[in-house]
């Protein structure tokens, strides 16, 4: 990527002073902003936002040549209040003073009134990979590419600007933070649901969900947003522990979840932690609590291999032994087994689930072991009957 | 020159077999003739100790100072076995055994050259422990040899078979069941899986346990409390007395139970009492269920892993005293649709084999020489190409779609069922710009497993990178893993440096050099009865 100089070099066969004073006194140069397609050496094809520019590149002032001058490219977006950055992920082209990306060039020779740096034709100022960008937000964006001239004598520089319509198909790090708050409301909320679908609350489960309230605020800097957040967190509890009856707690669990649907994986893994620590808390698995957790997982759209690993460890065989009021539905659900499976269908199950506890009878971690052998003993239970 | 023998050490029972003038396997039997000796070691208090059914006598009299079932306990970087006013780790428990066995072989003269047999699923420091105790007790191991495959190929040695084979060995603590295919004299390893807590013995604690709890509501008491059936004991009290005593009745009346349909259960424990009950053979089934069950399902991954079905077998072997069991022969039928293979001793064939193997080795370590003839015709009827029967891999951040994350996890390097000797190559990058290390760290599982919790770490290095890395750089490591399945690792640097070395293990039961000098000399000052 350059600007191609020639300095001296004839264009419609004036003189070369009279060209650039007629060129001079024209719009000094222009910028294209497009997205299209490169093809880099080892023939990968990468798609790419490319500034382009043309023409003069000259001061523009004629009271003091300026010698050399920068161009430097910054890419936006337009928001609900305002601009919004867009974030690139190398780091040479992120700026280091404010958040956004920002790209530099070289120092380039120019000078007032006669040819500096100039093309004739389309130059490629810089190209960035579209895969390196953060956008703010999901969906049809105007992107605007802002081009600053900055010279070296010379305080302020030329500004040109151009503007692309971009559909941003992921979603954007203000969604991010925007659904990360909803998030957490939506999280305790759940975890008080949870807490109270089977009739009662206890204290274990509220001090998990106190302490992950604390967690949240302790990460914030700012006072006004601590504050906020405390009390959208607080009032999310306080609204949800209203909810007493279990079948309103279940529809609401689940409306929640449904919302829950849309956002990022991360953050759904995030609550469900929370829930299952809920459950576990007090080392009793009730048979109400997991099949609530099992529905609110499937709403969620959860991976059911990813949820039944963190179910198996956050909510051991121990704690469904300790309910007493369990039966071997529970622990066929345990294994992942649901009433409206045929027996073949039954068997991979359990096969797949005794591939992955039999390996933990011999773990080092004594607690490994004999969960693991206690579910290698369930599963050769439930086996012997299909 | 030396004989060249194969030793089964096994949990409950070990054999050695060595190859004749002729070049065939034959068991070894002790100077009073038994062909198989409990695996064993009761400590004196004069820095002696005896090995097999002398020691097994004394468990329901003094237990304290006695020590069993070493073989579940190999490469358990922290187990110590404390008898005999001593402190004894599993492998010099293991080489006592090994010595014992050593020093019994009489009539062949000096046992020079051995091959022991490993479970097929024992992980890579369980097999060094097993070739270090082999050194500890004066014994050049030429290798380790999974003990179906040893099996297998004594049968082939004695009855050609051309297909896919099936060998299920159910010995007196582990549980293995390997899937081959043997062409004229060529046997291919297709897969193996197996369980290190699965045998006889665990029958007669399950059957003890049976016994013991119907006998609590008769008595009005507990003889001994129930954790006796998950931690054994080893200290002289009258309730672990009392626990041997019965287990070692359960013993007998599981192996009454092979050839009768009932079985009586007498015994007097230590305080006095008086048990006695019939066994049907119909309700030491029910209690053994669940293990057989497992069993099943081990086959079923191994055939599934094979990419074979029950239908695509030809034949089934059955290796180890507890496929005896008739129960056993019943379920493997009902399985395949044809009755398993009877004609091998199930004792005795893994040591035979293993002695065969160990003509092998012997033969490819000195080009033959040493080896006589008939030896090198007899043993070169057949050629064996293992697999590996572990996944190993290392620790890389990797991003999980499914929680849309990057996170750390298991990237697997060597498949289980890739043929051996084998070399595989992953290439990884730095994360940060100037990144100063990078620390490898060698797993181990059974299954295919991300999870980075569920794998075993068996090794560590770290590594300096070269100054000023730049993000992304390419680390590439390089696993070898030879026929004793033992396991090579080498790291290229992004300067282009290599490293290698074995694995180096920072366990207490894995002996580094120093530790193997130290733990002869303690052996050496031993006698081993």
């Amino acid at each position: 990527m350059g600007i191609l100089s020639a300095i001296g070099r004839g264009l419609f066969g004036d003189s070369t002073e009279a060209k650039a004073t007629r060129i001079a006194s024209e719009d000094p140069f222009k910028i294209k902003f497009v997205k299209e397609e490169i093809t880099l050496d080892d023939g990968v094809k990468l798609e790419v936002l490319s500034v382009k520019i043309r023409g003069i590149i000259n001061s523009g002032h004629n009271l003091f040549p300026a010698d050399k001058a920068n161009l430097t490219v910054m890419l936006s977006t337009e928001g609900p209040d305002g601009r919004e950055p867009i974030i690139c992920a190398i780091e040479s082209l992120q700026s280091e003073r404010s958040l956004g990306f920002c790209y530099t060039s070289d120092s380039l020779e120019v000078t007032y009134g006669l040819c500096g740096g100039w093309s004739s034709g389309w130059v490629n100022l810089v190209s960035v990979p579209l895969m390196s960008l953060t956008f703010p937000r999901k969906g049809s964006l105007e992107v605007t590419a802002k081009l600053f001239v900055a010279y070296t004598l010379i305080p302020s520089g030329v500004v040109k600007e151009a503007t692309i319509d971009y559909y941003n198909p992921h979603s954007g790090f203000i969604d991010s933070m925007e659904q990360r708050e909803r998030g957490m409301e939506v999280a305790v909320s759940l975890a008080v649901l949870v807490s109270g679908v089977d009739g009662s609350h206890d204290n274990h489960e509220a001090k998990i969900v106190k302490g992950f309230i604390q967690k949240q605020v302790a990460e914030l800097k700012d006072e006004v947003e601590i504050n906020e957040t405390k009390k959208s967190l607080n009032d999310a509890v306080i609204r949800t522990h209203a909810i007493k009856d279990v079948s309103l707690i279940k529809r609401s669990g689940l409306a929640l979840a449904r919302e829950a649907k849309d956002f990022e994986s991360s953050l759904k893994f995030m609550i469900m932690e929370l829930l299952l620590d809920v459950a576990g808390a007090d080392d009793v698995a009730e048979q109400e609590e997991t099949m609530f957790l099992n529905s609110l997982a499937h709403t969620m759209g959860m991976d059911v291999d990813e949820y039944k690993n963190m179910r198996d460890k956050a909510l051991p065989i121990i704690m469904y032994e300790q309910n007493s009021a369990g039966g071997s539905e529970q622990l066929e659900d345990m294994l992942g087994l649901n009433p409206s499976m045929t027996a073949p269908e039954k068997k991979a199950q359990l096969s797949k689930e005794f591939r992955k506890w039999n390996p933990l009878q011999s773990s080092s971690d004594p607690a490994n072991s004999k969960q693991a052998k206690k579910m290698v003993k369930a599963i050769g239970e439930i086996r012997k009957k299909l | 020159m030396g004989a060249i023998a194969g030793i089964d050490l096994g949990t409950t029972y070990s054999a050695l077999a060595a190859l004749n003038e002729i070049g065939k396997p034959e068991i070894v039997p002790d100077f009073n003739g038994n062909r198989i000796t409990p695996s064993v070691v009761a400590f004196n208090d004069n820095n002696s100790a005896i090995v097999g059914v002398d020691a097994k006598n004394k468990l329901s009299s003094d237990p304290s100072d006695v020590v069993q079932f070493v073989k579940r306990k190999m490469g358990d970087p922290s187990h110590r076995y404390y008898a005999g006013g001593g402190s004894h780790s599993p492998v010099e428990i293991s080489a006592m055994i090994l010595k014992k066995l050593k020093e019994e072989c009489v009539q062949y003269g000096e046992i020079e050259d051995v091959v022991i047999t490993v479970p097929a699923h024992f992980n890579e420091i369980e097999r060094k422990s097993t070739m270090d105790a082999g050194k500890l007790a004066g014994l050049n191991v030429l290798g380790v040899v999974n003990e179906p495959t040893a099996a297998a190929i004594y049968y082939a040695s004695q009855d050609p078979v051309n297909g896919n084979v099936v060998v299920y060995d159910l010995g007196g603590g582990t549980f293995d069941v390997t899937i081959l295919n043997i062409q004229g004299d060529k046997m291919v390893i297709l897969s193996s899986k197996g369980n290190g807590h699965l045998g006889g013995v665990d029958f007669d604690n399950a059957l003890t346990r049976h016994v013991v709890t119907n006998a609590r509501e008769a008595l009005g008491k507990e003889l001994f409390p129930d954790h006796f059936f998950e931690i054994m004991p080893n200290e002289s009290s009258d309730e672990s007395k009392t626990y041997f005593k019965i287990m070692e009745r359960a013993e007998k009346a599981k192996k009454q139970l092979s050839v009768s349909n009932e079985a009586k259960l007498r015994a007097t424990t230590s305080q006095g009492d008086n048990l006695s009950t019939d066994i049907l053979r119909s309700d030491f089934e029910e209690i053994i269920s669940s293990h057989l069950v497992t069993t099943e399902m081990l086959l079923e991954n191994a055939l599934e892993d094979a990419g074979l079905s029950a239908a695509n077998i030809d034949k089934v072997l059955l290796v180890g005293g507890s496929t005896r069991i008739p129960k056993v022969s019943q379920m493997l039928e009902a399985f395949f649709g044809f009755a398993p293979e009877k004609s091998l001793n199930p004792d005795e064939a893994v040591a035979l084999g293993a002695a065969i193997m160990a003509g092998k080795r012997k033969i490819k370590a000195t080009g033959g020489v040493g080896v006589s003839a008939a030896v090198h015709a007899e043993v070169a009827k057949t050629s064996v190409s293992e697999c590996a029967t572990m996944y190993f891999g290392t620790f890389s951040h990797n991003h999980n779609q499914a929680r849309g994350e990057v996170m750390e996890q298991n990237s697997i390097i060597i498949k289980s069922g890739t043929k051996l000797p084998c070399e595989e190559t992953k290439v990884f990058t730095t994360m940060v710009e100037g990144q100063k290390a990078v620390r490898v760290k060698v797993t181990q599982s059974q299954e295919a497993i991300t999870d980075r919790e569920n794998v075993e770490v068996i090794g560590e290095y770290l590594l300096e990178l070269p100054a000023n890395c730049p993000i992304h750089s390419p680390v590439g490591i390089t696993y070898g893993y030879d026929e004793n399945q033992r396991l090579k690792v080498a790291v290229k640097l992004p300067d282009g440096k290599i490293f290698v070395g074995d694995l180096h293990y920072d366990d207490e039961g894995n002996l580094t050099q120093s530790e193997m000098q130290r733990a002869a000399a303690k052996l050496d000052a031993f006698v081993v009865e």
